[in-house]
């Protein structure tokens, strides 16, 4: 009876609560803000999380990974998948008032792809890639893809927040858009700032509502008045190295390194069992195949020839995130186990290697795994299909260039009284859906 | 109720569900099933080939053998023959899935040369859960190891390198090591008793600060020893169990020749309790709270000083995980689905209520044995009804909304 009262105490109460309520402002202490709020920017990537909320693109992925319209309504290719044609979604205006036009969209997406040819036709968009292109739908969901109107200097988007005050790199202040097609926003506005150090203190000291935390501050952070919300692991943790290897001897060192290393330590301990071990460079709740990468390490501990570098090898860790400094020395300490010198650095001077922290663009495969190749510094070929895409993976992991580490994920401490917060699989600030409760600080 | 089925109980179930197993599904696999084959003749040509089909995903033990007979009809159409050692080639399918879609693999072995391997994406068919789906919490599992005896428990080693995992049976506790993608076993430690085991036999490895780890089971305790190579000593005792890792130093006194706990507690927890197959505690900031899964079904919130009783429908065994989500302690209990397997749902305890939290685990058979771990995880074990093997998971609570 208590078991079936506490049920029902639930649905009434979810009934009666789950009314959201409109006004309020949310505070968010980030890692990282980029020094330009243009999608296209090459540190556009640091805002990769919120720039969603002002800028939106003509597709996008849902909480399942699926392909969903936003800007465009529908879509259509021909016969070759070179020539798309979108139809737009009508009613649309940017935040500076101006409605959002076919020419509008050609213009912006034209900005963002130079080699492609993108044509306004009627309330349509009709892109030419030059080439069959099966995955463009998805590749307009991509950051840099955003439908973004650039007028005397400033930038607009149609986003549900619109840009009420920027200080590159270290304060975004945001209000609600009131003509948002979507329907406006709960919240009347945002702040963001970018914090270094324990960004938990601001949640803590009732500085902030939302803040990105790292692995270790979890235990910290969970608590009554508070929640933890972790994204799906969409980073990669991976060693990059500076260059190809030069000979087969060089080729076979790294392959021994990356045998070397005890993943294991490194995720369930320095990380706080927040990530994955990673032997590939996507993790397998996007591709389903991740598995197949893992090595056979009795068979990589009985290979005969031990060849060992001529010199020490730098190992930059000041790209890598929280906890890099303790992960290269564990790296460093594997290394040494196995014959390999590697000498852990702060320094980013000119080191044979970097620990660094990769985004996974896009939970389309052959997408994520094009930014992932970019970040090492080498292309790899299109793909058509799953077995085209993990040749083009087994070829990246292959040249020798990178030795992934761990798959982890982006996570945030949530203030009690922050409702409707859905925290999607690749990290993206959901805002829009936030209310404030009763128990809002 | 569901748990502590007898063998004429699974062998039944196992029945039910042959017959129950509708005709006309088969067909939904068909054209996947023939494009894997396909691929999959096209790299080996005619000829046999041996098959060995894994499940990595959500799919049930009726549809993966729906597709093995779907994809051995359409490779025996394309003209080839499935043989239990054929040399030409050896072809191992696995069945995974990914975010939005369920992905088939199959590795192809031919002679020394390298693997080739092929992949098809199937859509995901509705009604079948999908990873990252939207929930408050998502209870995730992983296949540690299968065997055809039954297991009792198994505890993977964290920090170990490279890892190890204990599997406790009814004669044995093997020592297993990890090669990256398979565990090899290392040791086996042979469990000496001298009275019968009770029906329905049940066991619990668990860490030891003093000597690597302990190992109970009914009237019998062993400890292992960190010797080179490791050993380990058994004994018979009425030595109590412990309920949970070091931190909480309870230990329940567990009958020798049945499958419960008494209700006898060292130290005690306020009156006497009442028998119980497991309990879970769940901290509080000043008191622990433990939940007892009774014998008469019911469950028992357990202070100290307040014995509460609940009735839910649930199995019998119940396990405390701990997580970043929500208040950061959630509890499992096993619940009998209809003409199925069990489920493990996930509960939080809120104000002395037990609220589900919206996660589940369906598997195909009975979950014959669920205990917490020291990390955090849960390990469970069922006894999956297509083959009769017993499978070990480990379990762990994520967070989602």
């Amino acid at each position: 009876l208590l078991a079936a009262s506490s049920l029902l105490g639930q649905a009434s109460a979810a009934g009666a609560a789950a009314r959201p309520r409109y006004g309020g402002g949310v505070r968010v202490v980030i890692r990282d803000l980029p020094s330009s709020l243009d999608p296209a920017s090459p540190d556009g990537w640091r805002a990769r999380n919120i720039l969603p909320l002002v800028f939106e693109c003509l597709t996008q992925f849902d909480s399942q990974a699926r392909l969903r319209p936003q800007l465009a309504t529908r879509w259509q290719p021909d016969s070759e998948n070179r020539r798309w044609q979108f139809w737009l979604r009508a009613g649309v205006k940017f935040h500076d008032g101006t409605p959002l036009t076919a020419e509008s969209v050609a213009a912006s997406l034209r900005n963002a792809h130079p080699a492609w040819t993108v044509v306004p036709s009627g309330n349509s968009v009709v892109i030419d890639s030059g080439g069959p292109q099966p995955t463009l739908p998805m590749q307009l969901a991509l950051q840099q893809s955003a439908v973004v109107r650039r007028a005397q200097n400033q930038l607009s988007g149609t986003g549900p927040f619109a840009v009420a005050l920027w200080q590159p790199g270290t304060r975004l202040e945001l209000h609600a858009y009131d003509d948002y097609w979507g329907g406006r926003a709960f919240l009347d506005s945002l702040s963001i700032t970018s914090g270094v150090g324990q960004r938990i203190l601001a949640v803590e000291l009732g500085k902030a509502e939302v803040a990105e935390i790292g692995p270790d501050e979890v235990g910290r952070a969970a608590s009554p008045e508070r929640r933890v919300a972790e994204s799906s692991p969409n980073e990669l943790l991976a060693l990059v190295f500076s260059h190809a290897p030069q000979s087969s001897d060089e080729l076979r060192i790294r392959e021994r390194l990356a045998a070397s290393i005890d993943r294991t330590s490194i995720v369930k301990v320095l990380l706080r069992n927040h990530g994955e071990i990673a032997w590939s460079a996507l993790p397998n709740w996007m591709t389903g195949y991740a598995f197949l990468f893992a090595p056979d390490l009795a068979h990589v501990a009985q290979a005969t020839a031990q060849p060992t570098p001529a010199a020490k090898m730098v190992l930059s860790f000041e790209g890598g995130g929280p906890g890099s400094q303790l992960i290269a020395e564990r790296v460093a300490l594997n290394a040494r186990e196995a014959r390999i010198p590697v000498e852990p650095s702060a320094s980013t001077g000119n080191p044979d290697l970097r620990l660094v922290r990769i985004p996974l663009a896009s939970p389309e495969p052959q997408l994520a795994l094009a930014a992932v190749a970019q970040a090492v510094g080498i292309s790899i070929a299109s793909a058509n299909s799953p077995d085209e895409v993990y040749s083009r993976e087994k070829e990246l992991l292959a040249s020798g260039r990178i030795i992934p580490l761990a798959h982890v994920p982006q996570i945030q401490v949530i203030a009690a009284g922050v409702n409707g917060w859905h925290p999607d699989p690749f990290g993206v600030y959901r805002l829009a859906e936030v209310w404030l409760g009763s128990r809002a600080p | 109720m569901s748990l502590r089925v007898s063998g004429g109980h699974i062998i039944a179930t196992a029945v039910l569900l042959f017959f129950a197993m509708p005709a006309a599904a088969a067909a939904n696999w068909g054209e996947p099933a023939r494009d894997l084959a396909q691929k999959i003749s096209a790299v080996t040509g005619p000829g046999a080939i041996s098959l060995e089909i894994t499940n990595r995903s959500a799919l049930r033990a009726t549809d993966v053998e729906q597709v093995r007979t779907a994809l051995m009809s359409n490779l025996q159409a394309a003209g080839v023959q499935v043989l239990k050692d054929a040399e030409a080639a050896a072809v191992q399918v696995a069945l995974s899935e990914n975010a939005h879609s369920l992905v088939w693999i199959a590795e192809i072995r031919q002679g020394m040369g390298s693997d080739k391997v092929v992949i098809i994406s199937v859509p995901r068919p509705a009604g079948l859960g999908s990873l990252g789906a939207t929930a408050a919490l998502s209870l995730h599992r992983n296949l540690l190891w299968s065997q055809e005896e039954p297991i009792l428990d198994a505890t993977p080693l964290s920090g170990s390198s490279p890892e190890h995992l204990l599997v406790l049976d009814r004669d044995k506790l093997s020592l297993l090591s990890s090669t990256g993608r398979s565990w090899q076993a290392e040791q086996t430690f042979d469990i000496a008793h001298s009275h019968p085991w009770p029906r329905d036999l049940r066991g619990r490895v668990m860490f030891s600060k003093e000597h690597l780890f302990d190992v109970y089971l009914p009237g019998v305790r062993c400890q292992g020893m960190l010797t080179s190579p490791l050993s380990m000593i058994c004994r018979d005792t009425d030595d109590p169990w412990p309920l949970a890792d070091a931190s909480y130093s309870v230990h329940a006194f567990y009958s020798a020749a049945r499958n419960f706990f008494t209700g006898d507690l060292a130290p005690a927890i306020g009156n006497r309790l009442p028998a119980f197959y497991s309990a879970a505690p769940v901290p509080r900031e000043k008191y622990v709270l433990w939940v007892l899964a009774a014998l008469d079904g019911s469950v028992h919130l357990v202070d100290g000083i307040n014995d509460l009783s609940l009735r839910m429908p649930w199995g019998g065994d119940v396990a405390g995980v701990r997580s970043s989500c929500g208040t950061g302690s959630q509890i499992l209990l096993t619940e009998l689905r209809s003409g199925a397997g069990d489920s493990l749902r996930v509960y939080e305890v809120v104000d002395r209520e037990l609220t589900p939290a919206g996660a589940t685990a369906d598997f195909d058979g009975p979950v014959t044995a669920l205990w917490s771990k020291d990390d955090g995880s849960a390990v469970a074990v069922q006894r999956n009804p297509a083959g009769g093997k017993y499978e070990a998971f480990s379990l762990s609570v994520a967070c989602r909304e």
